[in-house]
């Protein structure tokens, strides 16, 4: 007896040894241990979860129903048992219908419902599902997405390359859909650009779509031509943002950027219960002079132009600003009664903020000093810069 | 009972630490395993570069490729174009070991092309080839390969999707592996493993470059390691079947990708109701093939294979691309309003790249 | 008392098993088809060395378009440039930030900007090209609490090995990782003229301005910095780091203020096919490194060197390639002794295989401190290979 319970003590011994081995191996920190327990990611099974709310978004050109081939392909994902569709404003932004395919292949028509240039996303609505056939994905919440975080991109890439799909099935050509891509979230890109480096079919795909969104993921997970509108899942398998443009060259290898779906989310709930999206605007250009437009003008200008401080560059006629008296020129010194931000820290405080939300400057031009106050006011839809 | 005692507790043990082994499965550990399995091809070409109207000079290219060790005997498969032209071929092994090699076939059909060491060393180690059923999209994935000419280079990624791939060749493979690996020239041939070090995959269409990012094929395992025995048995590129006939493209876009046929073709044909959604227009055949010898010609509007109704072309490839050769396939096909039936033997798909043919 | 001492055996055998299944982390419990490590590297890394990770911005004395530029002046339309930006890392010694040295080419003022956007300004201490570490000495003043990086090990890095880069985005604000793998461990790139040390070689992502940026292992400890990527249009991922161990050595001789070179005085070619041939070098000498001058009063000719001495080991290290030579003497002290192992050729003893003769002396050296007057760049200095 006394062997065997020697025996027991030796395998009991053996085991938490091992595991303090592995342990030791793997890792060294209390800090390093917790990230990685939290949860171990089955990548098969997270897609398996997934991959049927993500659909091909083919817009349908009603202009030119003769060329009804190829002329624009996106991605998209499945938001509720209603119906509801988000892609991206460039992908479905020019056509009032888009043909939807599903996971399986089947197909229906969806007929855009809203669109918001410039926060790039496209609300889509099917005309005729059923509701069991559905499988809406779960939208996360963008705000917590850090830099590192493990994020899977859906869609369909369209195969540019020459890459011969089989088509065992009539119009089949669309894309390799239902793709799979996998890195992580590089960090959030609070810059301004004009250019993306990636263009679908020659056309440029610059920011002027997006220029109201506060930052958006720069993110190494591959994407192409074709990606755009679908999901970007978290490890949990909520969606994070919306695949929407990039690039790589040598110097910048996968650089691609998300919409985060917060924006999206704020979006269609506006549109879904009031019908209408507004974001707040007080008029005045703080970063730039509204008459650049080249990407090398403005990165000319923030290194050899840029004061320190916050500047106005611009006034928009008819607008809180402009009510409020400023002129090109001024320097504001306070904002509600504290330092002033960084211009880009600025604009992203007003494109977060309220409408009817107030501000107060301190202004300073020459050598006076005064105070406004101005009230965030909806942004025209046909104001198309970069003020704020 | 002393006996059962000990071997009871020896299990215990093994148990215990087979389970903690278990937990060191990570990256480094297939990396460190496979390595042995790839190689580097250098191929030397002779190349005659003009210099002025009346001399040549001789210019010697030298490309990097990555290869695949298959069998102990010292065959090594790699992609097909790094056998082309080449005057001599050395192969590099992980550990730094330099070998002669000699070509054997380059297979243009499937794009894999077979190489031989020599003299190969006695601890020459070849591969084992997964079972790509079991591959699951989402899985992780490593490649391990010559990237830019510089050897044994590693990458990962994911499986992104598992479809069906049309080679540059025209052979279509069923399965193709697509990944979001970066692979760069110099990774033809290279390998896929998954996480137990299995190779799953091998490239063979060119990636690296250009505007896609990330979006990589390869030759799933079952068949390259099926191509692989022919190349080696034989020495002859493997056995492709093929009829000979090229379906209608419709409008030639996207490349002449073949496409179905549209609504007004139909029409225009004057086709019955029973075969108005099934069907394929027979847009070329070449002469001297099975299709041509069994009477096949162009306009024919194909509507049924062995007695079954033929709903797409991707039907007829499927039904071409699993026969052997010498099977019979009895196409059921509209001729001037009338059915007819041909009898078409299967043959072997000549060398020259009649892409669009099937 | 236990009726059976077989059941207490399928007990205790039970119980080892259970504690042994518990006992492992459920990192363990992956299934072969899951995501590996590598999933959380960027995670952890971005977590841990955030507070040490800087983004540094320079300016040029005046605005260049220079050819050295070339890369950012065709970003920017060839308008000029008027500073080069990239990142670094709070070296051990919270003085200092290390990064690379091509950052710092032609600086004036260099300025330092943390995680959390404190602006501090810097100055060059030294740099290695050779190495491609800079030192700079930052003016942190007294707030403020620098959180230096914890340095891993670079000789224990193996193929596969999850790595992450970490970095900030072209305007410093955003705070940017990337992931991927250690793709492998290089002495020498066939198709790039410039000495080269050894280098590890990755393919996380690399975008612009992470150049100098800290290259982390899983459990967030730096084990390189990054300079530089393989620029040709075919490849893409080639990224290039410095290990750390050769990091700090040279970092480390910098704070100290050695500016002082080890000499050995000899004046060293690779031993070609031809060389062997002029001089009659038997087979059996593999691979070695031709003298082709000695230095007057050099440790090599303290020891009984001469031109015309193949050698062929260090301190019992065969040499193999070229990069064995050059790196060893890069890493050795002023003062330390060295045993050389060398192959003169003697007329009239014949070589074992019949060939020629000549036999493999020994003999010990003595590194000294170079001297000062010999700045040309060549004649045995060997801190500055030609090339080699």
């Amino acid at each position: 007896m006394r062997t065997s319970r020697l025996l027991i003590v030796l395998l009991v011994v053996s085991a938490f040894l091992s595991y303090a081995a592995i342990a030791q191996e793997m890792l060294s920190g209390d800090e390093a241990l917790t990230i990685m327990r939290e949860t171990p990611v089955n990548v098969p099974e997270l897609i398996e979860k997934v991959k049927r709310g993500v659909v091909v978004v083919h817009p349908i050109d009603i202009s030119n129903i003769m060329a009804a081939e190829l002329q624009s392909l996106g991605s998209g994902f499945v938001i509720d048992k209603q119906g509801h569709i988000i892609t991206n404003h460039h992908v479905a932004g020019a056509a009032s219908a888009a043909q939807i395919i599903f996971w399986d292949g089947s197909k229906a028509r969806a007929t855009r419902i809203a669109s918001a240039p410039y926060y790039d996303v496209a609300l889509l609505q099917l005309d005729d599902y059923d509701p069991d056939k559905l499988y809406p994905v779960t939208l996360g919440d963008s705000e917590k997405v850090q830099s590192g975080d493990l994020a899977l991109a859906m869609g369909s890439p369209g195969a540019e390359e020459g890459i011969a799909i089989d088509r065992s099935n009539p119009f089949e050509f669309w894309g390799l859909r239902q793709t799979a891509t996998m890195r992580v979230v590089t960090g959030r890109d609070t810059d301004l650009s004009f250019e993306v480096y990636w263009n679908f079919r020659g056309r440029p795909m610059g920011l002027t779509y997006a220029q109201n969104l506060p930052y958006v993921f720069n993110m190494q997970v591959p994407i192409n031509g074709g990606n755009s509108g679908g999901p970007l899942f978290n490890r949990h398998g909520e969606v994070i943002g919306i695949n929407s443009w990039g690039g790589a060259w040598q110097l910048s290898q996968q650089t691609n950027a998300a919409v985060p779906i917060n924006f999206a989310k704020n979006f269609v709930v506006e549109v879904l219960e009031h019908k209408r999206h507004d974001i707040p605007w007080l008029g005045m250009h703080c970063i730039f002079p509204p008459n650049i437009q080249e990407a090398e003008a403005y990165t000319e200008f923030k290194e050899r132009m840029r004061q320190p401080g916050l500047h106005v560059y611009g006034v928009e006629p008819d607008s809180p600003a402009a009510v409020a008296g400023l002129r090109i020129g001024d320097e504001v010194v306070s904002v509600n009664g504290g330092e002033p931000p960084i211009p880009e820290d600025f604009r992203i405080g007003v494109l977060t903020g309220e409408i009817g939300q107030e501000y107060r400057f301190e202004v300073k031009r020459g050598n006076k000093v005064f105070t406004v106050r101005l009230t965030a006011v909806p942004k025209p839809p046909y104001i198309h810069n970069f003020s704020v | 009972m002393k006996l059962a005692k000990v071997v009871f507790t020896a299990l215990a043990i093994a148990v215990v630490f087979a389970t903690s082994a278990f937990a060191d499965f990570m990256a480094a550990e297939v990396a460190e395993k496979v390595k042995p399995y790839v190689v580097t091809i250098e191929g030397v070409r002779i190349s005659f570069a003009s210099v002025s109207f009346t001399s040549r000079q001789q210019r010697i290219l030298q490309s990097y490729n990555t290869g695949t060790i298959v069998s102990k005997q010292g065959y090594i498969i790699t992609a097909e174009g790094a056998l082309d032209d080449v005057e001599a071929m050395e192969v590099t092994l992980a550990d730094g070991r330099k070998y002669e090699a000699v070509p054997i076939v380059q297979d243009k059909g499937y794009g894999i092309g077979l190489l031989k060491i020599k003299n190969p060393p006695a601890d020459l180690k070849s591969v084992k080839f997964g079972d790509p059923k079991r591959i699951m999209q989402g899985e992780s994935v490593v490649v391990l390969g010559s990237a830019g000419g510089y050897g044994h280079t590693l990458s990962y990624g994911i499986v992104s999707a598992i479809r069906n791939v049309r080679l540059p060749s025209g052979q279509i493979v069923p399965g193709m592996i697509q990944t979001d690996v970066v692979v760069n020239t110099g990774n033809e041939g290279s390998p896929l493993f998954n996480a137990a070090g299995e190779v799953i995959g091998m490239q063979a269409v060119y990636g690296g470059g250009g505007s896609m990012q990330n979006v990589t094929f390869f030759m799933p395992a079952d068949l390259v390691k099926r191509v692989t025995d022919e190349l080696i048995d034989t020495e002859e590129p493997a056995f492709r079947p093929w009829v000979g006939i090229m379906p209608y493209a419709g409008s030639q876009n996207f490349q002449g990708r073949i496409r179905e046929m549209s609504d007004d073709l139909k029409m225009y044909m004057n086709l019955p109701d029973e075969y108005w959604d099934v069907g394929m227009l027979i847009y070329k055949v070449w002469e001297g093939s099975p299709a041509y010898d069994a009477g096949l010609r162009y306009q024919d509007f194909v509507v049924k294979i062995n007695g079954e109704l033929l709903k797409s072309i991707g039907q007829f490839e499927d039904l071409v691309y699993n026969s052997k050769e010498g099977d019979l396939m009895i196409f059921g096909v509209i001729r001037r309003d009338r059915y007819q039936e041909f009898e078409v033997v299967v043959g072997n798909h000549p060398e020259d790249t009649l892409q669009y043919y099937i | 008392m236990w009726p059976h001492a077989r059941a207490t055996w399928l007990c205790g055998l039970l119980v080892a098993c259970a504690v042994a299944l518990a006992a492992i982390p459920s990192l363990a419990q992956d299934d072969v088809a899951t995501g590996w490590q590598l999933n959380y590297a960027a995670d952890v890394a971005a977590r841990i060395l955030k507070p040490s990770v800087v983004f540094i911005e320079t300016r040029f004395d005046k605005p260049r378009i220079d050819e050295d530029y070339a890369i950012w002046s065709y970003l920017r339309g060839a308008r000029p440039l008027y500073g080069l930006y990239g990142s670094g890392f709070i070296y051990k010694d919270p003085k200092y930030v290390i990064t690379a040295p091509f950052l710092l080419t032609d600086a004036e003022y260099i300025r330092v900007i943390t995680y959390d956007g404190k602006t501090f300004s810097a100055k060059l201490v030294d740099d290695d090209d050779v190495f491609k570490t800079a030192v700079l000495e930052v003016d942190w003043g007294h707030d403020y609490q620098p959180v230096p990086a914890q340095l891993g090990n670079s000789d224990m890095l193996r193929l596969g090995e999850p790595v992450s880069i970490l970095g900030y985005g072209e305007q410093g604000r955003d705070y940017l990782s990337t992931v991927g793998v250690l793709s492998a461990i290089r002495k020498e790139i066939p198709s790039v003229d410039e000495p080269t040390e050894q280098y590890i070689q990755f393919d996380a992502a690399y975008q612009l301005a992470m150049m100098g940026g800290p290259l982390s292992n899983v459990r967030g400890e730096v084990i390189g910095i990054v300079y530089g990527t393989v620029m040709d249009f075919y490849q893409s991922n080639i990224n290039l780091a410095v290990p750390v161990n050769d990091l700090a050595r040279v970092a480390d001789r910098i704070i100290a203020g050695e500016a002082k070179t080890p000499w050995f005085g000899a004046e060293p070619l690779f031993m070609t096919d031809q060389i062997r041939a002029l001089n009659q070098v038997p087979p059996r000498i593999g691979a070695g490194i031709f003298i082709t001058y000695i230095d007057p009063g050099s440790p090599a000719e303290l020891a009984g060197l001469k031109a015309g001495d193949v050698i062929v080991a260090l301190d019992g290290n065969p040499i193999v390639y070229q990069f064995d030579y050059s790196s060893f003497w890069r890493r050795v002290d002023i003062g330390q002794v060295v045993a050389v192992s060398y192959w003169r050729f003697t007329p009239g003893v014949s070589d074992v295989a019949g060939s020629t003769g000549g036999d493999v002396f020994d003999t010990v050296v003595q590194v000294l401190e170079k001297p000062e007057e010999d700045d040309d760049g060549g004649g045995g200095g060997m801190a500055s290979p030609h090339g080699h």
